[in-house]
């Protein structure tokens, strides 16, 4: 996860970035990365740098301060009520920010990569400590046209021992989405996090959200993708110190010929750190769920718990579930483990429950929010939870048809 | 014949073989340095080869010089020179030892520890055997055996002109000329292996081995097996050997493939030692294999049995294609890296019947400043219905400069279909060696003792003409790892 090559300015990372997708142009099965994700459908699409125009309203379904980036493009920044704590600027004419912030994120990726050369927007985020901040920072991705595309920059600097609470919702129109979101946690900072992916049904997203994490730092992340045609959905977690924790979670829901690809990569570099993952799919209709993720263990990095459990469902006949979960491990003093199953509904517990005079609809609707609600668990705070549970029973109740 | 000659010469006028010492002779030993398609036309010639097998190993030649070498494995492998390799080259029987006295005495100590009697040291090292030890006579008797139960095992370059309709039937149809950059290869310019060929409802008299095969000497670096096992047939093949065996080829690239037609069952057990260089990994064996079994009836069952200790790098895959109802596909894998060796392997599971199963029971230990990686897929296909697959990699770490790495892919494309795969990775514990030691056996027998224990699931697989060897051959493969 470390950058390979060393750029003095940022012009000279912007060019090393566009020689790079010049020479890989959008990958396909051939890349192993991509193996089971293939964008070369991008090379037929009109890929234009969004235009501003006025947002549509959107229901406050989730209490908290919103930074709507309309189309990929900045918001207005001065017009936002963000607590005093929390200090947003547009670094988008400030190379020299984004430049310091990509050198911490992995080079030789095609997300960043693309990030790099086609950013639509820019912005820093502040979050001083030590005082907790109980209102939610809502970052919001709405509008954009088919023949656009929107590569937003989001770069979170959380100080020692602050506190955060993240949403990230990207429910745009664009042809390609691709939000990059750094969160930097400082000593002892916490985090909670939750991503949702509701895009229209035209869209590629992909989508990359990054968590450095200093000393004794915690994040708990949760993400549900949902929306789109195309959905690569990157979390990475980089552990920068010793003592640290993550949980980085996600549910994925594919219907009709949706293809949703959740990719996790974890790197303990430090002693003493624990990751927690656990991923789970419903797949209906002809969809295809992707679940990549790995666990590098760095030499250094012993008494290292790193643990992951991916789990998907199919309800139909034609669906696919597809999993590449990874241990990289070069510390002998560790506890890693990875699972991973896929099967169909459980026929003697939808018999069960039928014999039991619940029909069949209902029973179904039962055991697939069962399946998902351990997950849901995992989020510690209670109005995101409450949040992504609706949104995940809303899909299993329209799934099934019983509203 | 008068083509043969033609070949040879076409070779020669090609290459201005002369400049280079090359000879004309027909009984010459060696072909040129390189790779060319008067190369493969002088191979082929060599090995009195019909028209068609020609043809097919142009059309691989061909494939090859487009593709490239595959890049996705944890392996960091030296760029290679395919124009500085003797493609073809007969043994070199003058420079064999002619006692025991002039072998390496460090090869012998070996021999000694793994428990293998004297003639058999002889055999190993070389020795030119035939006054102690008549092999082949043995094979002549063994031979003899398995012609009245109707099976044919000899090598492939005769089945090419004995059976050339078997051959052409099955060669390249369970791994295609085109599969992958090192199948290709080995297609172009294999120089022998095995055929073995068992009809309807024979279950063959005896394990067959490499060991025993006539003409065994110096196969090569491009092995090329192929094993048909009719309906209801059976039969177990044993390759390799536990012995350390030295090569001056570096690279090797052979090809596997196994078909099992309705109830048969082919049990296909490998003991690989080559080979792993020096403390850096310099001069090892680069040992780069394509095996593949389809088991094409119903009910019919391959299974394959691993345990690789040697070369300096190992990039394989023994897999399994289920396309018969109920077929079974099992993989049993130890996998022992040390010093600076470098393994990349695993299998694939390729389920395509209805109700297949397969199993998968991978160990890797890492030593040394090694690096062992279990790479393994596992496909249920929409027909696969009600198909299952268990998966456990294990790997152990001894020490804490080596790394242990598990890429399992899953690809499930019918609900009804089960993949469930397990992944551990654990060291020696302090407490398991602090018994053993007080129990007064030394550090090296007690790592021994506690790694076979770890791998007892996949050492109960081999036959009994392995397993004691192989039980002996973890522990020296491990030995300077600990203390």
């Amino acid at each position: 996860m470390q950058p390979e090559r060393l750029y003095e300015t940022w012009a000279d990372r912007k060019e090393a970035a566009q020689s790079y997708l010049e020479a890989v142009n959008w990958p396909n099965g051939q890349t192993e990365a991509w193996k089971f994700t293939s964008l070369s459908h991008l090379s037929d699409v009109v890929l234009n740098p969004p235009k501003r125009s006025a947002s549509l309203a959107r229901d406050a379904r989730l209490d908290g301060e919103v930074l709507n980036f309309t189309a990929g493009l900045a918001p207005d920044l001065a017009a936002a009520s963000l607590p005093k704590c929390i200090i947003a600027t547009d670094i988008s004419a400030d190379k020299a920010i984004c430049h310091k912030a990509f050198a911490l994120l992995p080079d030789n990726h095609h997300l960043t990569a693309l990030s790099a050369s086609r950013q639509t927007a820019a912005v820093k985020i502040e979050v001083a400590g030590p005082a907790k901040i109980n209102t939610p920072l809502i970052l919001q991705f709405t509008d954009g046209k088919t023949d656009e595309a929107a590569h937003p920059f989001v770069f979170i600097d959380i100080a020692d021992g602050a506190h955060l609470h993240l949403a990230e919702l990207h429910e745009g129109a664009s042809s390609l989405s691709q939000p990059l979101i750094f969160v930097r946690l400082g000593q002892g900072a916490t985090l909670d996090h939750i991503k949702l992916q509701d895009e229209s049904d035209h869209t590629t997203h992909l989508g990359l959200t990054l968590f450095r994490l200093a000393g004794q730092a915690n994040v708990n992340s949760f993400s549900v993708s949902k929306g789109s045609q195309i959905t690569r959905m990157e979390t990475h977690c980089f552990f920068a110190a010793p003592d640290a924790q993550a949980a980085m979670s996600a549910v994925y829901l594919g219907c009709d010929s949706q293809h949703h690809d959740i990719t996790t990569v974890v790197s303990h570099e430090y002693a003493n750190c624990s990751s927690r993952q656990l991923i789970r799919g419903v797949l209906d209709d002809k969809a295809r769920g992707v679940f990549q993720g790995r666990v590098r263990v760095a030499p250094d990095a012993q008494k290292t718990d790193g643990q992951q459990m991916s789990r998907a469902l199919l309800l139909s006949r034609d669906a696919e579930a597809d999993a590449k979960p990874e241990l990289e491990i070069f510390a002998d003093d560790v506890v890693c483990s990875h699972g991973a199953t896929v099967g169909e509904l459980d026929e003697t517990l939808l018999f069960y429950l039928k014999s039991r005079g619940i029909d069949e609809a209902e029973a179904r609707t039962m055991l697939i929010d069962a399946f998902l609600v351990d997950t849901l668990e995992e989020i510690s705070y209670q109005p995101f939870a409450d949040f992504l549970r609706g949104q995940v029973s809303g899909w299993t109740a329209r799934k099934t048809g019983v509203e | 014949m008068v083509a043969t000659v033609e070949t040879i010469e076409a070779v020669e006028q090609a290459t201005g073989a002369y400049k280079y010492g090359f000879v004309t002779d027909i009984e010459t030993e060696k072909a040129p340095r390189g790779l060319s398609e008067d190369v493969i036309r002088f191979i082929s010639a060599k090995k009195l080869e019909p028209e068609w097998m020609l043809d097919w190993r142009l059309k691989a030649y061909r494939y090859w010089l487009k593709m490239t070498p595959p890049d996705w494995a944890k392996l960091n492998v030296p760029p290679i020179d395919y124009d500085d390799i003797y493609y073809y080259a007969a043994p070199k029987s003058a420079e064999a030892p002619k006692s025991l006295d002039e072998v390496d005495p460090e090869l012998l100590r070996t021999y000694e520890k793994l428990g293998i009697p004297l003639n058999e040291q002889k055999m190993l090292a070389g020795v030119a055997v035939d006054a102690v030890f008549d092999s082949v006579s043995v094979a002549t008797t063994f031979r003899e055996e398995l012609a009245k139960a109707g099976v044919i095992f000899c090598p492939i370059s005769e089945a090419i002109r004995e059976y050339p309709d078997l051959v052409r039937k099955y060669m390249g149809s369970v791994v295609p000329v085109s599969d992958n950059y090192f199948s290709a290869l080995n297609s172009a310019v294999f120089t022998d292996g095995s055929f073995v060929y068992i009809p309807d409802g024979v279950r063959c008299p005896m394990e067959l081995s490499t060991y025993f095969r006539i003409n065994e000497k110096n196969t090569g670096q491009f092995e090329r097996t192929l094993i048909i096992a009719e309906d209801s047939s059976y039969v177990s093949y044993l390759e390799g050997c536990t012995a350390p065996q030295r090569d001056e080829n570096q690279l090797h690239a052979a090809v596997v493939e196994l078909v099992a037609q309705a109830d048969a069952e082919i049990k296909y057990s490998t003991v690989q030692n080559w080979y792993p260089g020096d403390e850096t990994g310099k001069g090892g064996i680069y040992n780069f294999v394509t095996k593949r079994g389809a088991c094409r009836g119903d009910r019919s069952k391959i299974s394959w049995t691993q345990v690789e200790t040697g070369s300096a790098i190992t990039w394989k895959y023994p897999s399994c294609v289920l396309k018969g109802k109920d077929s079974v596909g099992e993989f049993y894998s130890v996998a022992v890296t040390n010093g600076a060796q470098q393994a990349d392997t695993g299998t694939k599971m390729i389920h395509l019947g209805e109700g297949s199963r397969s199993t998968i029971i991978s160990k890797g230990i890492s030593a040394g400043r090694s690096n062992n990686t279990y790479r393994g897929l596992v496909e249920m296909n929409k027909a696969a219905e009600n198909s299952r697959n268990f998966t456990q990699c294990d790997s152990l770490l001894v020490g804490d400069t080596c790394g242990a790495h598990t890429v399992p892919y899953m690809v499930s494309r019918n609900p009804s279909a089960k993949i469930e795969h397990e992944a551990t990775t654990s060291r020696i514990s302090e407490d398991q060696l602090f018994y053993c030691l007080q129990r007064g056996l030394d550090e090296e027998e007690a790592v021994s003792l506690i790694v076979n224990g770890f791998c007892k699931e996949v050492m109960k697989e081999l036959p009994m003409e392995f397993a004691v060897e192989a039980q002996k051959l973890i522990g020296i493969s491990l030995e300077g790892s600990v203390g």
